[in-house]
């Protein structure tokens, strides 16, 4: 079985870790990196070799092309793993790697082109028989157009800057007497954020959900799908929770946006792991591409969960030129998966950033409880990069029996001195409407989050714990100020 | 429900009486040491809250900052950190902001109330901008400071009416969690 030799791991964190373990499964040695902020990662401790790139912000490690390129012919990788997030969907990093004489893990450079520009992408889906939102893939200048195009498609309307991301340059339009002013509030807009006034028009699709279909595709021509994730439930446009299958999807659905989602990835000649994103319209159960996501999701791990397939070993093997070992007859949907994304972040004020001494943690276990994390009792969460600190991945043989199960190891999952997401998620594992499936990408506002997280609150025991806190402290019953990071059992003094 | 009653809390040697606020609700918790746990390692106390009943608790600590207890035989687990004005306690990874009155002292508390403060950071991370600089005159809630962590800013603000006595932080410096970032007079 042709494979790489040793991968170096272009990352950090759980996703880092995750990698490595495929690597070591298929007896592929392992090169980590690491910034000076972290030498005690988890990533560093589990990796064959490890080498410092550079000062702990991303810009000057993580971000390093050329060092990281260097470093892997330094200590003598044959390939590039690059994870998700930093130069995962970079081409030309991804060329460089190829240019150096380096197997990248990854799609060949002109697939992550193709998917990488907003238009663009639109517009060579459209042209393999895609759907897409209605609207249009060129940008609009003429305002006569814009309300016929605008008509045409019908209220409301979203207008999105063509170089955009994050929200900025985008309106939404309700109405034709509102159209003219937010075009050129969206115009200035996209100007001051992109330095590029271009904007296009497009169908609001109303309470949609986010449903996404995993591809794997060989360098022999054959694309596979591993069915769907729902990844409706967010905050701020970042996932939170995902599940597999999608609770509302009818079958019939399922197999005309898995289908799609093959012929998308053949298109732009997809190789590897990859995900092509949807907007699912429940009411009129309609679906429209909406981007490919040409590297390993950070939510792969419920896909494996339900169909056996290890996405990371057969990344690793797809690199290595092997041409795929199942058909897609093989794959089947087996039970439901959740996964729970952990981040450092404090639920129960306002979600702000949490970094710091992870001073006790204990992870939960038992039947089909998966966690993938980058700390440990001890480790320091850097405040230089993403919050993600673990994700909680939960099998179980249908939804009910799957979300009963991610109840009792959120319980379990106890993590002290950061503070993180999972009170919140206890509290949605028994939202009625979770619960019921019927969700969608604005599921999470601002308020249902504050009353998810209030009701995970218990004032009465905190109460009580600090009435016998303060006693044994002002009493001196126990030892006080003990180092928070001791995990000693120590004596009582009992005066 | 145990059979302890108010004089077994009244008869202990070491007992206390405090005003526990979490959230918006003050309530008055008595609590006494009874002796050693009924079982294992640890401590037994009794407590009760304002009115309601006497409480048997066994508490101990499988980590010096964690308190495991049994409340009437059940199980809970509370991660304590001790601040300014009680204790954070962490219950189930939500932290519960504790303010701990000995009503003894709550006289001399009044008293000092008003005084000099300070406004420290929560979390570490990095100072991004100063609002304000001394000798300027805040208000309640009047942002002073940017602290960025994890790509995402937050802003700390002055917790009542005050002058600004000193800036202790500069743009651009690494702080630790609980550092002084502006003191108040």
């Amino acid at each position: 079985m042709p494979l790489p030799r040793k991968v170096l791991i272009a990352n950090r964190g759980e996703i880092a870790v995750r990698v490595i373990r495929g690597c070591h499964e298929l007896d592929i040695r392992t090169v980590a990196v690491f910034s000076e902020a972290d030498r005690n990662a988890l990533h560093v401790r589990q990796a064959y070799q490890a080498v410092c790139i550079g000062p702990a912000p991303s810009a000057q490690s993580y971000l390093q092309a050329e060092r990281i390129i260097e470093v892997a012919l330094q200590t003598g990788a044959d390939a590039i793993h690059p994870g998700y997030g930093f130069l995962s969907e970079n081409a030309r990093f991804a060329q460089m790697v190829l240019d150096a004489g380096l197997i990248w893990v990854g799609p060949p450079p002109f697939s992550i082109e193709a998917m990488g520009s907003k238009t663009e992408s639109r517009r060579r889906m459209q042209e393999a028989g895609v759907p897409v939102v209605p609207g249009t893939t060129a940008r609009i200048d003429d305002p006569a157009e814009l309300s016929r195009v605008a008509a045409e498609i019908g209220y409301p309307v979203m207008l999105k800057a063509s170089a955009g991301g994050g929200g900025k340059g985008m309106r939404e339009v309700a109405s034709p007497d509102q159209l003219h002013s937010a075009f050129a509030a969206a115009r200035s807009e996209a100007l001051s954020s992109f330095g590029d006034d271009a904007v296009y028009i497009e169908k609001r699709v109303v309470n949609p959900r986010h449903v996404e279909v995993q591809v794997l595709a060989d360098a022999h021509g054959t694309t596979v799908h591993l069915f769907e994730r729902d990844c409706s439930i967010q905050r701020r446009n970042q996932k939170v929770v995902e599940e597999t299958p999608c609770p509302v999807l009818p079958e019939a659905t399922r197999q005309a946006m898995t289908a799609v989602a093959v012929q998308a990835a053949q298109a732009v000649g997809y190789v590897g792991a990859g995900t092509i994103e949807f907007l699912y319209d429940p009411a009129n159960d309609s679906f429209y591409f909406l981007e490919m996501n040409t590297r390993l999701q950070v939510e792969h791990p419920i896909t494996e969960a339900i169909t056996g397939i290890d996405l990371v070993q057969a990344q690793l093997r797809i690199a290595g030129g092997e041409p795929l070992w199942f058909s897609q007859q093989d794959l089947v949907m087996r039970g439901h998966a959740i996964e729970c994304r952990v981040y450092a972040e404090d639920a129960g004020d306002n979600w702000s950033p949490s970094p710091g001494l992870v001073t006790g943690y204990r992870e939960p276990g038992g039947p089909w409880v998966r966690v993938d994390t980058g700390v440990y009792q001890g480790a320091t969460v850097p405040i230089y990069y993403d919050p993600m600190v673990a994700k909680l991945v939960v099998w179980g043989q249908d939804r009910d029996d799957c979300i009963r199960r991610t109840r009792r190891a959120l319980l379990e999952y106890r993590v002290r001195g950061i503070r993180t997401s999972i009170p919140f998620f206890r509290s949605l594992m028994n939202d009625p409407d979770f619960l019921a499936g019927q969700y969608h990408t604005g599921f999470l506002s601002p308020q249902r989050m504050a009353d998810l997280t209030a009701a995970a609150r218990n004032d009465q025991l905190a109460t009580v714990a600090a009435a016998i806190a303060s006693l044994e402290r002002d009493h001196q019953l126990t030892r006080q100020d003990a180092d928070p990071a001791s995990t000693d059992r120590w004596r009582w003094s009992f005066r | 429900m145990s059979t302890l009653t108010s004089d077994d809390l009244a008869r202990a040697e070491v007992r206390g009486s405090y005003e526990i606020t979490v959230g918006d609700r003050v309530r008055l918790v008595t609590v006494a040491r009874l002796g050693p746990a009924s079982c294992g390692e640890g401590l037994r106390y009794g407590l009760r809250i304002d009115d309601g009943p006497v409480l048997q608790v066994d508490a101990s600590r499988p980590v010096a900052d964690v308190l495991s207890l049994l409340i009437e035989d059940d199980v809970w687990e509370a991660g304590l950190v001790r601040t300014d004005e009680g204790f954070d306690v962490e219950v189930l990874g939500l932290r519960h902001q504790c303010e701990v009155v000995d009503p003894r002292r709550k006289a001399l508390r009044l008293a000092e109330a008003g005084g000099a403060a300070s406004v420290r950071t929560a979390m570490p991370g990095r100072v991004v901008r100063l609002l304000v600089q001394s000798g300027d005159a805040v208000h309640k809630g009047q942002p002073l400071v940017v602290v960025e962590a994890m790509k995402m800013e937050n802003e700390l603000k002055a917790p009542r009416d005050a002058v600004v006595k000193r800036m202790m932080v500069e743009a651009g410096a690494l702080v630790e969690a609980g550092t002084v970032l502006v003191e108040l007079e």
